[in-house]
């Protein structure tokens, strides 16, 4: 009973969950391996959730096999009851207790503990996760912020052998964010608990998890290793771990590169088209020198003039210095008007750009789209 | 139509054995599992407590209305010596019960189908359950012990406010003989009497606190998620629990006499 090498936890076998006429989990196979982290990624509404409550057996499944340690009895399921916690979505605090009583609850009702020994406990988990100073306050007096950390905290407080997260960190400031991600990874490591969590953090997530498990559409997409995830060519997978990169295209009104290339070559066909290539040369040294999101805005210039150009059919952002535009009838290179516009846009007449535009040029390529594949020198457009 | 009728007979044959199971098993495991009596006495308050000043007031004016009409019927027979034992009997073995109950469901069995109702609302139902807290034993059974310590407290209180309200319109307002109306009170009501109205507030109790805890403990599975199906399930508990209790009144009374 291994995953990789690794003792399975938990195992699904073709589980199917519907409500009403929507099927949630599609014969769902996988396997969760023990002491290790496995992140579970996927769409808002492909059922991530679902599945979580399916392993916390808060639901059952219409069909299908869930194996807890090689066992799928009720007594089986019954036991593994006590040895896991569960940080729900929404935190579900108990809104007529205060923070301190909402923590201390299972230990309470545990009743293995002496008082002094819960209050130790607690406000050594407090204060690293800075909420000591709102134990008195009920839930509803917090921000959601804070009770996505005592919802932690509760989480924590009992050291069960298995915790499922169910998207820790929605609603964090980055800061906190990378806090919460930190803890999850450092209590595993300290205390071997076997975490599932469902993240929407790519690639934070990735950083910390041992497996990862992707659902796309009821169904598994991928499982395995972050590493074998690098390597997948699945491109609804791809298109989906490109996400924030997409996020960024599209409001450049830039298409995914995969998207930009499949349309490509709808056009082979036609003689009259071609594909140029724009790139900022000394793009490093000026987002060093200006940051992330001003050196964003250079791209922005880019995409602006030339994929908001009337012949530009289509563009991409074909990496982090260069955009590819598809021209209809007429090579970049004659066209002096989008070159003036170019060199009359707002930005580059801005103060950061001006101090440190040394070194800064756009060059270019422009291929035939029928001869794609042909490499010519790039050509300087502009240098400042 | 017989199928539509059949059907509907089944089905709420089948809600009443689910909700005997779910009384009897909150009862049970709070009995047997971890018995809280600070939950107790917590819900003792809300249920006994913040119900009694209500209870003090309705009480009084059943007993004064009670009172007025009773005195002007028996006095078309020249019995309106009887009017203590009248007003009395008429409290503890019917009205006191009955009415205490219905004003509990009123004040305290609403807020219970509701406040369960949100907890199953906001997961914090399934977060006890992942806590390995059993929600029956902590939510449900604590309510159902106070129920029983509270009903027939509060009915014994109607009752005595009652008869006073009684005495004040009688005897102080119409004039009837305070001696002749304590004297018939005290000669016309029997133990069995009194024990009467208190297996039936007892009987309400159960009744009640378990409708009420059911409805908002399945709030969503009947109405869906929301305000919607909180407010719904605390609607439908109310209705269902003082339609409960005229129907359990007339089956004890039969039973008892």
């Amino acid at each position: 009973m291994s995953s990789g090498g690794t003792e399975t936890l938990i195992e699904f076998r073709n589980v199917y969950k519907a409500f009403g006429e929507k099927r949630v989990l599609d014969g769902v196979d996988f396997k969760i391996p023990s002491g290790k982290i496995t992140a579970f990624i996927g769409k808002s509404g492909s059922g991530k959730s679902v599945l979580l409550k399916h392993i916390a057996g808060l639901m059952t499944p219409d069909r299908g096999e869930i194996i807890y340690q090689g066992d799928s009895t009720e007594k089986a399921r019954s036991s593994f009851k006590n040895k896991f916690s569960y940080m729900f979505q929404n935190n579900a605090l108990l809104d007529s207790m205060n923070v301190y009583d909402n923590v201390a609850l299972p230990l309470v009702e545990e009743g293995r503990l002496s008082k002094s020994e819960i209050d130790e406990k607690i406000s050594n988990l407090f204060k690293l996760l800075d909420i000591l100073d709102i134990k008195t306050q009920y839930t509803s007096q917090i921000s959601g912020g804070m009770q996505k950390r005592v919802a932690l905290a509760r989480a924590l407080i009992t050291d069960p052998e298995v915790i499922l997260f169910d998207e820790p960190t929605t609603g964090l400031d980055p800061l906190r964010k990378n806090v919460v991600i930190n803890l999850i990874s450092e209590y595993q490591l300290k205390f071997g608990f076997t975490a599932v969590i469902v993240s929407h953090d790519i690639p934070d997530i990735f950083y910390i998890c041992d497996h990862v498990v992707i659902l796309n559409e009821g169904k598994i997409g991928f499982s395995g290793s972050p590493l074998e995830l690098e390597s997948i060519e699945n491109e609804t997978i791809k298109s989906f771990l490109n996400s924030q990169e997409h996020l960024l295209s599209d409001l450049m009104g830039l298409l995914p590169c995969l998207e930009f290339d499949s349309r490509l070559k709808l056009l082979e066909s036609s003689d009259s088209y071609y594909v140029s290539t724009f790139r900022v040369d000394g793009f490093e040294r000026f987002r060093e020198k200006v940051g992330s999101i001003a050196s964003e805005k250079l791209i922005n210039v880019l995409a602006r003039n030339f994929s908001g150009n009337q012949s530009a059919v289509n563009a991409c952002r074909a990496n982090d210095s260069s955009i590819r535009v598809c021209f209809e009838n007429r090579d970049v290179k004659v066209n002096d008007k989008i070159i003036d516009a170019l060199k009359n846009d707002s930005f580059f007449q801005s103060p950061s750009f001006l101090k440190n535009r040394e070194g800064v040029s756009i060059k270019y390529t422009s291929n035939k789209l029928a001869d794609l594949n042909q490499e010519l020198a790039e050509k300087t457009l502009v240098k400042f | 139509m017989i199928v539509a009728f059949g059907g509907m007979w089944l089905k709420m044959i089948q809600r009443l054995g689910l909700i005997t199971v779910f009384g009897s098993t909150a009862l049970f495991r709070s009995l047997t599992y971890k018995f809280s009596l600070s939950k107790v006495v917590e819900q003792i308050y809300i249920i006994g407590v913040k119900t009694l000043p209500v209870v003090m007031l309705i009480s009084l004016f059943t007993g004064m209305v009670l009172g007025i009409q009773l005195y002007l019927t028996l006095v078309k027979f020249n019995s309106e010596g009887l009017l203590g034992a009248a007003i009395a009997l008429t409290l503890i073995r019917e009205l006191g019960p009955v009415i205490a109950a219905i004003m509990v469901v009123g004040q305290a069995g609403s807020s219970m189908a509701s406040e369960i109702g949100i907890m199953r609302n906001d997961e914090q139902i399934d977060a006890l359950e992942t806590m390995n807290i059993d929600p029956l034993s902590y939510l449900v059974g604590p309510r159902i012990i106070a129920a029983m310590i509270c009903f027939p407290i509060l009915t014994a209180v109607f009752d005595l406010i009652g008869i006073f309200g009684g005495y004040l319109t009688g005897v102080e307002l119409l004039g009837l003989d305070p001696g002749s109306y304590w004297f018939r009170v005290e000669t016309q009501v029997n133990f069995s009497d009194v024990a009467g109205g208190f297996v039936k507030a007892f009987c309400f109790g159960i009744l009640t606190t378990v409708i009420c805890c059911y409805k908002g403990f399945y709030a969503n599975v009947h109405r869906g998620f929301g305000a919607r199906g909180v407010s719904d399930a605390t609607t439908s508990a109310v209705v269902m629990s003082s339609v409960t209790i005229l129907v359990a009144d007339y089956i004890i009374t039969s039973i008892v006499l």
